[in-house]
C-alpha cells in the first residue's frame, strides 16, 4: 500500500472502434495505465459501484465519456453522479461528436473536466493520450 | 267638319269607316289618329280598341258627343290620349291638341326608349356583376390553393433538408469508423503488405475521404437553409483578405480587388462563403502557368453587383445551367477535388437573399465572370472617409 496504485481509465462509449481506437493510441504512446470499457451509462454505473455482478472499480481512476449513447447518455451519466456521494468527486472528461453548444455547457455545468472535440478521430485519440498521460502524471486523483 | 284643308304643318287624311282607317293605319306614316266613336262599321269602345291594335304607338284622340264624357273616360281607359267633344271645338284649338297629342306621343315614345335601354343596361350590369362575383369565387379558391401548395412545397423543402442534414449527420458517424478501420490495418500490415494491397488501401482511404468530403458539402447545402441569418455591418475588403488567408492561393495565382469593395449591412456569413466559394472555384480551376482573380463589388440601387472574374479555361454555355446543380461537376470523379456543391450552394445563399447569379463564359480559354447581386440594408460610410470608434 506505499506504493502509489496505478490510475485506471473507465472509458464509456458505444462505438467498439471508438473504444478500440483510444486503447491502440494508449499502446502507440505506451501508457501503461489500464482501460476499463463500458457501452453507456448504466453499464459505466454498475463498473463504478459493483453492481450488476462487475467488480468495483479501484481508486484512482479518471473517466473519459462520450455523450450519444443509449439507454443512459452522458449528460443523463453526469447527473446521477454528481448527486451520488460516492461518486460525485469523479473527474470526466467528455470525448464526443458533439460540438453543440447546449451539450458543452451542459457538461461544463456537471463539472467536466475538459471537453474533447472528435473532429478528426485519428488525431482526437492521439491528442487526448497525450493530454490523458500528462493529466494522470501531474494531477493529483482524488483517492 | 274639317274637310280636306292644310291647317298649318298638319296634313289631314279623312276617311269615313274604321275599316279604310285600319287599312291606312297599317300602311303606317300618321303621327296622330281623330277618331270618332260612332262610325256606320263600328260603334263605342271597340273602335278604339280596334284602332289601337291596328297602330298602338300613335296617338289617338277620340270624338265624343255632348253626353258621351263618361264614354270618353272609358276610352281613354282603352289606352285613347285625349277626348274632345263635338260641338265644343274651336277651329284653332283643334290643331293645337293635334300636335300636343303628337308631341306627347313623342315623348312618351322617347321616355319608353330610354326605360327599355335602362333596363337593357341595368340586366347587362346585373350579368356582369354576376360574373364578376364567379370569378371572385374562382379567384378565393385559386388563391387558397396555391396557399396550401406554398405551404405543402414549403414543407416538403423543410422536410428535404432536415433530411439532407440527419443523413449527411449520421452517415459520417459509420464512415469515420471505416476511415479508422482502414488506417490500422494499413499501420498493422505495413511490414507484409504488397505492393498492390498498399495501393488498393490508399485508394480506399481517397473513396472514404471523398465521401467524408461529400457529406461535409452536403451539411454545409441543408445548413445554408436553417442557420440563423445574422445582420451585420460587412466589410467586404475585409472579408475578402479574410478568404485569401484561408484559401492561400499558390503563388501563381494573383487575386486582386478591382475598384473599392463596399461596406454594407447584410447577411456577412454567407456573403462571404458566397464569395469564397466563387474565388476558390477560380483558383481551383484554373490551368495555366500563372492566372488571374480579379473581384468587384459596386452599388446599384439597393443592391451591390459583385464581380469574380479569372482568366482560366472558361465554361461552355451549354454547361452554364448545369454547374449549379447539386452534385454537378464537369471533371472526372477522381480528377479533382471538388464534390459539385459549391456553385450549388453559392446559388442557394444568393436567392435566399433575393439575389440573382449569372455566370458569363464562352468556355474558349479566355475565362469566366461570375455576377451577382447581393442586396444590403443600408451602407454605411464610404472607404476612405474616417470611421469614428
Amino acid at each position: 500500500m506505499l506504493e502509489p496504485k496505478t490510475a485506471q481509465l473507465l472509458h464509456v462509449e458505444d462505438d467498439n472502434i471508438c473504444l478500440m481506437g483510444m486503447a491502440r493510441a494508449f499502446v502507440a504512446a505506451k501508457i501503461s495505465n489500464p482501460i476499463v470499457f463500458a457501452h453507456d451509462g448504466i453499464e459505466a454505473l454498475e463498473i463504478l459501484r459493483g453492481t450488476n455482478g462487475r467488480t468495483r472499480l479501484s481508486h484512482p481512476f479518471l473517466i473519459l465519456l462520450d455523450l450519444n449513447m443509449p439507454r443512459m447518455n452522458g449528460i443523463e451519466f453526469l447527473q446521477v453522479i454528481r448527486k451520488d456521494d460516492e461518486l460525485k468527486k469523479s473527474i470526466v472528461f467528455v470525448l464526443t461528436t458533439s460540438g453543440a453548444d447546449k451539450d458543452k455547457a451542459a457538461a461544463y455545468t456537471l463539472g467536466v473536466a475538459g471537453y474533447i472535440l472528435k473532429t478528426n478521430p485519428g488525431n482526437a485519440y492521439l491528442e487526448t493520450t497525450t493530454l490523458l498521460d500528462t493529466y494522470l502524471r501531474v494531477v493529483e486523483l482524488p483517492a | 267638319m274639317f274637310s280636306k284643308e292644310k291647317t298649318g304643318s298638319l296634313e289631314l287624311t279623312h276617311v269615313l269607316h274604321l275599316s279604310e282607317a285600319l287599312n291606312l293605319l297599317a300602311k303606317g306614316g300618321f303621327d296622330v289618329v281623330l277618331l270618332d266613336m260612332g262610325l256606320p262599321d263600328e260603334h263605342g269602345l271597340d273602335t278604339v280598341r280596334r284602332a289601337r291594335a291596328a297602330a298602338p304607338t300613335v296617338p289617338l284622340i277620340v270624338l265624343t258627343g255632348l253626353d258621351d264624357e263618361a264614354l270618353a273616360a272609358e276610352a281613354m281607359q282603352e289606352g285613347a290620349q285625349d277626348y274632345l267633344i263635338k260641338g265644343e271645338i274651336e277651329n284653332r284649338a283643334l290643331p293645337r291638341a293635334l300636335r300636343h297629342s303628337i308631341e306627347r306621343q313623342r315623348m312618351q315614345l322617347a321616355s319608353d326608349r330610354i326605360h327599355a335601354e335602362v333596363q337593357a343596361r341595368t340586366h347587362e350590369l346585373n350579368e356582369a356583376n354576376a360574373q364578376l362575383r364567379a370569378e371572385i369565387v374562382a379567384r378565393d379558391a385559386a388563391e387558397r390553393e396555391l396557399r396550401t401548395n406554398n405551404q405543402r412545397l414549403s414543407r416538403s423543402n423543410r422536410d428535404l433538408e432536415d433530411f439532407a442534414y440527419v443523413a449527411s449527420h449520421d452517415l459520417k458517424t459509420p464512415l469515420t469508423g471505416i476511415n479508422s478501420l482502414a488506417e490500422w490495418l494499413e499501420e498493422d500490415l505495413r511490414e507484409s503488405l504488397s505492393e498492390e494491397s498498399r495501393e488498393i488501401l490508399g485508394l480506399m482511404r481517397n473513396r472514404i475521404n471523398h465521401m467524408g468530403k461529400l457529406l461535409d458539402d452536403l451539411l454545409t447545402y441543408s445548413r445554408a437553409g436553417r442557420t440563423d441569418t445574422e445582420i451585420g455591418e460587412t466589410n467586404v475588403a475585409a472579408s475578402v483578405n479574410r478568404i485569401l488567408e484561408v484559401l492561400a492561393p499558390a503563388a501563381h495565382i494573383t487575386v486582386r480587388v478591382e475598384g473599392e469593395l463596399p461596406t454594407i449591412v447584410t447577411a456577412s456569413a454567407q456573403l462571404e462563403q458566397v464569395l469564397r466559394n466563387l474565388i476558390d472555384n477560380a483558383i481551383k480551376h484554373h490551368d495555366k502557368s500563372t492566372g488571374e482573380v480579379v473581384v468587384s463589388g459596386r452599388r446599384l440601387g439597393d443592391f451591390v453587383e459583385f464581380r469574380v472574374r479569372d482568366d482560366g479555361p472558361g465554361i461552355l454555355p451549354e454547361f452554364h445551367d448545369k454547374i449549379f446543380q447539386l452534385f454537378q461537376t464537369l471533371r472526372r470523379r477522381d480528377e479533382l477535388a471538388g464534390t459539385g456543391m459549391g456553385l450549388a450552394v453559392v446559388k442557394k445563399l444568393v436567392e435566399q437573399q433575393n439575389g440573382r447569379i449569372a455566370v458569363h463564359s464562352r468556355g474558349d480559354g479566355t475565362g469566366t465572370e461570375f455576377r451577382f447581386h447581393w442586396p444590403y440594408l443600408s451602407a454605411t460610410v464610404d472607404a476612405g472617409e474616417p470611421t469614428h470608434a
